[in-house]
């Protein structure tokens, strides 16, 4: 903000100047009383849009789009406005204060008392499709699912919430989201398990249960290391026999090691 | 070695009008942290509590070999916020118990308490040199553990000595009464299923069955132990711990697992009101309260269900407890307005005789009974007519009590329900609490647990 730009101002701006934001809808009946009521009191729109600034002498609606409707309908000629510094977050912000845009959660990070609120928000909307749901037991259950893992939001129709797939699971797309975790980085060298050393097949091991490869998040990397480092493995024909060692590692999961073992 | 203070001297150097907080930090607090064990190296000024920007004006904690508190400043014990004497244009800053500023200074001390960086404070101080009150913290719960005392140059030192005696014998348990003057509330459902509940989160729990009718203890299908309690009440040469009997259930492989402790009720309580035993027990409502006291350094929780009629057996429970936990009815009204008397009338009466501050009312809560949108509307209305009545009447300000979600600028009149299930009715039949049979009963009484007691 300084005397040199119109940031953070309140502003008197020609109607002409200002072009619409995004498509905004109301009924008829609202738009025109309100009209008649801004006429009756001066012309002075006493709740501002807010707008930002799109070029010299040029601005966009970005929230207060009722505002920018009915002083269309009673053709001001100016119109008061608030110009504001155009980031991504502070669009977003007046959106939310305006409440034309609801909040969003991320729910990799979320606490239970917030799933809580935004599941029993979403359940009181009218004509929710989560009609039915327990808020209680869904947040209970949500909070104490591994939701670090989860790329989308079906995980949750596995949880016996009362959410399924389809209308209720959409639902909860209006506010939650994940953030994505980083991709891995590649794996390490595939090496032969019968010439690894301990600290290799250590890496290797580590790799798989950090990144949840296959199911490895269980696996104890150090225990399952010392059983395969010190199995006389002569006699090997493939990486079958690792499964009979009990280090915790099933015969499911073979194929996954044979993404940084060979024989 | 303690080290005399000489309070004649500090309270004589403050000035009546002092209007500089930093000035009753420095001469005031500084000193009483001295006296209740806390050196230089143990307490920390301006301590961040995690929660934004908030500082709490003092922690303290003993030192640990190798672990300096004013170095490491991590896992406080005590915290202190402190008041000037008067504001900068000279009105006085009046912490006596009930005004705006007091209420605003416990407020804040209860956000400080229950702050990330302090989860392992235990007690609280509020101050201004003038006033003084300490407060214990138990879960989420915050309960006074002296009154507010106004203080004197004859009782300064008395207040010291009492206050470090009870930091440093913080007990383990929180004792809650479950308790309305209206009677089909659910008031031993939720005992029951509450005590299951925090079990079921690891905490050791007693229940106390202190009603004649003995619901509790046949719904749990129990009967009175080697000594009974009522016999306890009367002679005083018996021990408490045989009354006790344990309550288990078979885990699926059918070996038997001990769920909580009960105190069971006697049948001879029936006879209480027309067998002049009254006569023989001494110190009448408040000897509950001293027969359990042995068990709050064993227990995490202890929970009395009490009868309906504001009587000895009642006035017993609410005496012998930290905080009084309300249910009531969306339906009945008469739950409310009982409500209403229990915290207005009958706390108040309990805390004038104990003289420690305690005991103290939680919010209300409505449990288990289908509700309609209609019949919250009547109830939010009857609400409404029954604040207001009490604030013109009796100057009682009920609303922390039944809308505690209330703030400027917004409205929020949810009062925290329990869901009915039939389940719940059922297991009384087979002696076990819901809250093992159905696990999303056991999901709403967790809930229970978590709004008003558990910290997460």
């Amino acid at each position: 903000m300084s005397d040199f730009d119109n940031i953070g101002k309140l502003m008197n701006l020609p109607l002409s100047d200002i072009e619409p934001g995004e498509e905004f809808s109301e009924s008829e009946f609202i738009v025109t009383a309100a009209a008649e009521a801004v006429c009756q009191t001066g012309g002075r729109n006493w709740i501002p849009v807010i707008v930002k600034e799109i070029g010299d002498y040029q601005y966009q609606v970005i929230s207060n789009h009722f505002v920018y409707a009915v002083a269309q309908q009673a053709e001001l000629e100016r119109v008061w406005c608030i110009v504001i510094e155009p980031s991504e977050q502070n669009i977003e912000q007046a959106k939310i204060l305006a409440r034309e845009a609801t909040p969003k959660v991320n729910l990799t990070t979320a606490s239970r008392e917030t799933i809580l609120a935004a599941l029993k928000f979403l359940i009181a909307e009218p004509g929710s499709a989560l009609k039915g749901v327990d808020a209680v037991v869904a947040s209970n259950r949500i909070s104490l699912a591994d939701r670090k893992a989860w790329s989308n939001l079906s995980p949750i129709t596995t949880l016996k919430c009362g959410i399924t797939k389809g209308k209720k699971l959409d639902a909860l797309r209006k506010i939650f989201f994940l953030s994505v975790p980083p991709p891995p980085p590649p794996a390490p060298e595939i090496i032969s398990i019968k010439q690894a050393s301990r600290d290799e097949i250590v890496e290797r091991l580590s790799y798989l249960v950090t990144y949840k490869v296959g199911g490895f998040e269980k696996v104890d990397s150090g225990a399952a290391a010392d059983a395969i480092f010190t199995a006389s493995k002569g006699k090997w024909k493939s990486l079958n026999p690792i499964a009979k060692l009990e280090c915790g590692i099933v015969t499911a999961q073979i194929k996954t090691l044979k993404q940084v073992f060979k024989l | 070695m303690v080290s005399i203070t000489d309070w004649d001297g500090i309270l004589d150097s403050i000035l009546p009008n002092e209007d500089t907080e930093i000035v009753i930090r420095d001469q005031f607090v500084k000193p009483l942290l001295e006296a209740i064990g806390f050196g230089t190296q143990e307490r920390r000024p301006e301590f961040k509590t995690g929660n934004g920007s908030d500082k709490v004006d003092f922690a303290a904690r003993k030192n640990r070999v190798g672990d300096i508190f004013a170095n490491s400043q991590a896992n406080p014990y005590l915290l202190v916020e402190v008041k000037a004497r008067a504001n900068k244009s000279g009105a006085k800053i009046n912490l006596s118990e009930g005004t705006p500023q007091y209420l605003d200074a416990r407020e804040q001390l209860r956000r400080y308490l229950l702050a990330p960086n302090c989860e392992t404070a235990q007690w609280g101080i509020i101050t201004n040199s003038v006033h003084i009150q300490l407060f214990r913290r138990h879960g989420k719960v915050m309960v006074p553990e002296t009154a507010c005392i106004y203080i004197k140059k004859d009782n300064i030192t008395d207040i010291v000595s009492r206050i470090r005696r009870l930091i440093e014998n913080t007990p383990k348990a929180l004792t809650v009464c479950v308790y309305n003057n209206k009677g089909g509330v659910g008031k031993t459902t939720t005992t029951i299923n509450l005590g299951a509940a925090l079990r079921k989160q690891k905490k050791k729990v007693l229940l106390v069955d202190f009603d004649s009718q003995r619901d509790l203890t046949k719904s749990l299908g129990l009967d009175v132990g080697a000594k009974s309690l009522f016999d306890c009440l009367t002679d005083r040469n018996l021990n408490v711990r045989e009354a006790i009997q344990p309550f288990k259930i078979k885990d699926r492989a059918g070996k038997e697992v001990r769920i909580f402790d009960v105190i069971p009720s006697d049948p001879k309580m029936e006879k209480y009101t027309d067998s002049g035993e009254a006569e023989t027990i001494q110190k009448g409502a408040a000897r509950l309260r001293d027969l359990l006291e042995v068990f709050n350094y064993e227990y995490d929780y202890i929970l009395i269900d009490c009868p309906t009629q504001w009587l000895f057996f009642s006035k017993s429970g609410v005496y012998a407890s930290d905080v009084v936990l309300i249910p009531a009815k969306h339906n009945g009204l008469a739950s409310l307005h009982n409500a209403a008397r229990v915290i207005k009338d009958f706390v108040p009466e309990v805390k004038k005789e104990r003289k420690d501050g305690g005991p103290v009312a939680l919010p209300i809560f409505f449990s288990g009974e289908k509700t309609t949108d209609a019949q919250l509307h009547t109830a939010n209305t009857e609400i409404d007519a029954i604040l207001k009545q009490a604030r013109t009447e009796f100057s009682f300000d009920l609303q922390p009590y039944f809308w505690p979600r209330e703030r400027r600028g917004i409205s929020d009149r949810n009062i925290f329900s329990l869901p009915s299930y039939a389940t719940v009715a059922d297991a009384a039949f087979a002696h076990i609490p819901a809250v093992f049979r159905n696990s999303i009963v056991a999901e709403h009484y967790l809930n229970l647990a978590r709004e008003y007691f558990l910290y997460e």
